[in-house]
């Protein structure tokens, strides 16, 4: 079956969501349910196994594009091992969040706008799921990040939102260029767009394709919020929350991550994983420190997104692709949970977002739970899906003490803040009657709302049980390691229940010195700012160099306007000039023979 | 599926009965005044010779019937688009036209002529072709009244001019063949002078129709006044159909007629053409303030981007040619026919657009859609075109050919992007509702824009069969 018909079901509702405002959210839903059915059929004859799961994707389909004279462009999708990894991941999450944004976008008139971009968002997240070579992943890859701008700008007449989404373009932006520079030297060298041609060309030892590989790298690395372009994720989190959990958490940032798994053969025998490692290690630090820092309810979700972004490409750094894989997995469901619910809390909260003062879950015991299951999944402890992915990070890096100290500081410093996320604004006391319209509505909590949250809260463990009871982890995770990141992780979730829970005043209040420093962003967003300022100035530089090329330009343009309108008075509308031309034009044509 | 040669035999039975019928229902119809008898009759018929012809097309037929016809890839190529257009054309029609069922009538006289030219495999039904479309569209200009005189009598007097050189450059070929057959001449060529003149003539007459730099200053005066339903037709039909006769003409019976340099005469002749025919459009084009006159402008240009196909005169040329005049016709289809409805608002200059957009957003979507196609703006299948033709320019080492085509796109830009900017620019004023007909004209040119636009190969190998069929060059 050709795996296109899989976008189908979702485009169609997109496009038909734009026909009605009221049914829209439905006709959205329906779509994107569809689709993953859809999904399921195609995927019905083939084999999954998940050891086989980073094996060059073969492509299992190809579509002639074009062909203009030499250049043939086809478009080859694969549906094998990895592939099918990841549109499975796609189809669980995409109908939930679907539905969850029924009960969270309240605005009716822009609900066409919402499901078209979400819908067309979907689609194109699956496309990427599906591709085999660059051409189908490079549109793919322009739709990710031209409906992820939309999305993050998608309140535009509030303050906040437009700038968010510029910084996330820009980002996105240098990211295209760097990744068609690397596609086009791909072709100029070897002729081939496709992922397992290049894999098992063996041609891989030239600098060129080096430089190529490395510029699709920092590609990657914009897309999936790396060190030095993790900071627009940040922002995003201005963006409707459904579309935070989707886009910025669980299926668009992993993009990156999942490009380089599949060429990470490619890689190696380029020898540029400790490139990728280094980097990975960098943003997981800069991602925690701002997690443990910051009290903006969803940016702490991002920045632990960020961190966990960066262990992916830790393992992969470090070559266990299989573990790389291990969290990405878990981490689609345990952080697409935790930004359901964030959305709830705020939704209960009129929007509030800094912790310190909001009322998180008043007498809801389902979304209390929600959480905690979340939170013990993203901290890592035994036995919730978390872990694994964690513990799978640490087991591969065991070779290399180092990083595996780092990695476990940072196992413990993610228990810490995300309990931190946690209990602050649940010991939240209700002192202020001003702010009564913050943390009452938990009892209205809307059902479409809350029932996704379950349906993730018992996918988040149930992957574990089922890795369990197949019994394969060892293979994965030692048991020394188990043990090491069952302890580290609860001392973290100790240490964060001795400092936010368990004293009357909270032992670090919401200004400290400490939080001070650490909340700016460890001045990357200063670095931004400087590196904006030098290409205004060299860009000044330009403008004046530009206006005289525009005047020039400009006489150019009024001597062309003259021009036509000087051969304009050879219309006469009269005939007999115009029988005249066709002599001339007679004579003109035996001149061109006869010369 | 192998289909028999009585098979193949009967669809060209049916194809040649259905255009009979069509104006037999026609004369009727005329007779007994019913506009809508004479409305879905017509598409009815043409609908059944497209089946048949698209049924000829799928069985690979190639064979010769009633002497003086063909049948091959690119004369049922082009005979498919050509009923499509004149099927659009009739739709636009439908409340457009005060004499509907007489309408029809020279319609399905257009129907023949293209029938003729298309299938042609003798000069004389070419000729005959050419004379049936031209004819028929000066009746359909002038039945509109007293005010459509002027253009209708300026189109039949280029015309007439046209066929009577037309007519002269074929007797000079009788030594060569004494059928008039399109094939190529089998006596020795060189140097022969006649036959140079004949290929001056046939050049001259048929860029006379195709409305190439210098033969073209009565495009405009006609196109501006004539109905804008018929200047649809003018603009994909009649234009077109003379693309068909000089790529018959040329490419099958001078191919072999080569200077000492080894290349074809012809091309250095359409060499030149080009290059004028493009400058001339888009220059003029540049300070045009009537929307008509600046689309029989942009559509003189076009027939300067086709004829970069013409003068390269390789396979990919004629390819590529093959495919931009099939692209033009449904980009200027769609314009004419929203610059139809445009003027039944009594909105005929460019600053009259603004805030169409306000006013009817399909209209100045579409509009703008079918601009930037013209213009060469991906994804559109425009853009495509200008690529084939193009970069057929620089395979064949004619890369000046190329920069010129880029550098008039870019001019045409200009003043594609004032009547857009126009539309854009915020006036409040009343919604204005575009008629059922007109509409769906538009969505069917946009669909195909767009569509083929974004996977066009389905449409290049179409072209490049009917390249081959042509002949190699």
């Amino acid at each position: 079956m050709n795996p296109l018909i899989i976008l189908l079901p979702i485009l169609l509702g997109g496009i038909l969501s734009l026909a009605s405002q009221k049914y829209s959210r439905f006709i959205a839903l329906a779509g994107s349910v569809l689709s993953s059915i859809v999904i399921i059929f195609v995927l019905l004859g083939s084999s999954f196994s998940f050891a086989s799961a980073y094996t060059a994707a073969l492509p299992t389909y190809s579509l002639n594009w074009f062909s203009l004279s030499t250049l043939s462009v086809s478009l080859y999708l694969s549906t094998m091992s990895i592939n099918e990894l990841l549109l499975i991941l796609v189809g669980i999450i995409s109908p939930l969040i679907f539905w969850y944004s029924i009960g969270y976008m309240d605005v009716p008139s822009e609900n066409s706008r919402y499901y078209f971009e979400l819908s067309v968002f979907a689609a194109s997240m699956l496309l990427f799921a599906m591709s085999a070579d660059f051409i189908t992943m490079f549109i793919a890859w322009e739709g990710l990040g031209i409906t992820s701008y939309l999305l993050i700008g998608f309140w535009y007449n509030k303050r906040e939102p437009p700038y968010a989404a510029r910084k996330a373009i820009t980002t996105i932006i240098i990211g295209d260029i760097l990744m068609l520079s690397g596609i086009l030297i791909i072709w100029t060298s070897f002729h081939t767009f496709v992922f397992s041609t290049l894999i098992n060309s063996q041609a891989t030892q030239s600098t060129n394709f080096a430089i190529a590989l490395l510029l699709i790298l920092f590609a990657s690395f914009t897309k999936s919020a790396q060190f030095p372009f993790h900071e627009w994720l940040s922002d995003a989190m201005e963006g409707p929350t459904p579309v935070s959990a989707f886009l910025h958490s669980s299926t668009m940032v992993k993009a990156g991550v999942f490009l380089i798994a599949l060429l990470l053969p490619l890689y190696i025998s380029a020898h540029l994983l400790p490139v990728i490692l280094v980097f990975g290690i960098i943003t997981a630090i800069f991602g925690v420190i701002n997690a443990v820092s910051s009290k903006h309810i969803k940016k702490i979700l991002a920045y632990s997104t960020i961190e966990d972004l960066g262990l992916m490409f830790v393992a992969l750094g470090l070559g266990a692709i299989l573990a790389a894989l291990l969290l990405f997995i878990v981490q689609t469901f345990y952080k697409a949970l935790m930004f359901m619910n964030a959305g709830s809390i705020m939704k209960a909260n009129d929007e509030e977002t800094n912790i310190y003062k909001i009322y998180s879950f008043g007498g809801n015991k389902t979304l209390l739970a929600a959480a905690v299951i979340g939170s013990l999944s993203l901290a890592g402890v035994f036995p919730f899906s978390g872990f694994l992915g964690k513990a799978a990070i640490d087991t591969s890096a065991s070779s290399n003490i180092m990083v595996y100290l780092i990695l476990v500081a940072l196992d413990f410093l993610t228990a810490f803040y995300i309990f931190r996320w946690l209990f602050v604004p649940m010991k939240q006391q209700k002192s202020n009657p001003r702010d009564s319209r913050i943390g009452t509505n938990f009892a209205y909590a809307k059902k479409s709302m809350i029932v996704p949250q379950l349906i993730l809260s018992v996918i988040v463990i149930g992957v574990s049980l089922f890795a369990f009871y197949m019994n394969s982890i060892s293979q994965y995770i030692t048991t020394t390691d188990l043990i090491i990141e069952s302890a580290v992780s609860i001392a973290g979730v100790a240490v964060a229940l001795f400092v936010f829970y368990i004293p009357k005043r909270a032992l670090f209040s919401e200004r400290s010195a400490a939080r001070n420093f650490l909340s700016k962003g460890l001045f990357v967003n200063a670095a931004y700012y400087y590196i904006a300022r030098f290409v205004q100035l060299v860009a000044h530089a330009i403008d004046i160099f530009d206006y005289e090329l525009n005047r020039f330009f400009y006489s150019g343009a009024r001597g062309t306007t003259d021009l036509g309108n000087a051969i304009r008075k050879t219309e006469s509308g009269s005939v007999n000039l115009y029988l005249t031309a066709f002599a001339v034009g007679l004579i003109f044509i035996i001149l061109i023979l006869v010369l | 599926m192998a289909i028999s040669a009585i098979m193949q035999m009967q669809f060209v039975y049916i194809l040649v009965a259905s255009l009979i019928l069509l104006t037999v229902s026609n004369i009727l119809s005329v007779f007994s005044r019913r506009h809508k008898i004479a409305f879905f009759g017509t598409i009815a018929f043409l609908f059944i010779s497209l089946t048949a012809t698209a049924l000829l097309y799928a069985s690979n037929a190639s064979f010769y019937f009633f002497s003086i016809f063909h049948t091959n890839a690119f004369s049922e190529f082009f005979f498919m688009f050509f009923a499509i257009a004149i099927i659009m054309v009739e739709t636009l029609s439908y409340k457009y036209s005060h004499e509907l069922p007489a309408f029809s009538l020279l319609l399905s006289l257009v129907t023949f002529g293209v029938f003729l030219v298309t299938f042609a495999y003798s000069l004389i039904a070419i000729l005959v072709g050419l004379e049936t479309v031209a004819l028929a569209s000066t009746f359909m200009i002038i039945m509109n009244g007293k005010r459509f005189v002027e253009p209708a009598v300026k189109l039949f007097i280029l015309s007439a001019i046209s066929i009577a050189i037309f007519t002269f450059a074929l007797a000079l070929l009788l030594p060569y063949d004494p059928q008039l057959t399109l094939s190529l001449p089998g006596t020795s060529q060189a140097g022969s002078y006649l036959l140079g003149l004949s290929l001056i003539l046939f050049a001259g007459a048929l860029s006379l129709d195709a409305a190439a730099f210098p033969f073209n200053l009565w495009v405009p005066d006609v196109y501006e006044g004539s109905p804008s339903n018929v200047t649809a037709l003018l603009a994909s039909v009649n234009k077109k159909v003379s693309f068909i006769a000089i790529l018959e003409v040329f490419i099958i019976i001078f191919a072999a007629y080569r200077s000492s340099f080894g290349t074809p005469l012809f091309s250095l002749v359409f060499f030149f053409l080009s290059i004028f025919t493009m400058f001339f459009g888009n220059l003029v084009a540049l300070v045009q303030k009537n929307l008509k006159r600046l689309f029989a402008y942009s559509s003189i240009s076009q027939a300067g981007y086709i004829f970069i196909g013409i003068a390269v005169a390789s396979t990919a040329g004629i390819q590529a040619s093959i495919f931009y005049i099939v692209s033009h016709m449904f980009m200027i289809i769609g314009a004419f026919a929203i610059v139809l409805w445009l003027e039944s608002k009594s909105i005929r200059n460019i600053d009259e657009c603004t805030g169409l957009a306000s006013k009817n957003s399909f209209a100045a979507i579409s509009l703008t859609i079918l601009m930037l196609s013209m213009a060469g703006i991906p994804p559109l299948v425009g853009f495509i075109g200008k690529f084939l033709l193009f970069s057929s320019a620089v395979y064949a080492n004619d890369a000046v050919l190329a920069f010129i085509g880029i550098i008039n796109s870019f001019i045409s830009i200009y003043y594609y992007a004032k009547v857009i900017n126009q539309m854009y620019t915020r006036r409040q004023g009343k919604k204005m509702q575009m008629d059922k007909n007109i509409a769906i004209v538009v969505i069917v040119c946009l669909i195909f824009v767009i569509a083929v636009g974004i996977y066009p190969q389905i449409l290049i190998s179409a072209a490049s069969s009917a390249a081959s069929a042509l002949g190699a060059v």
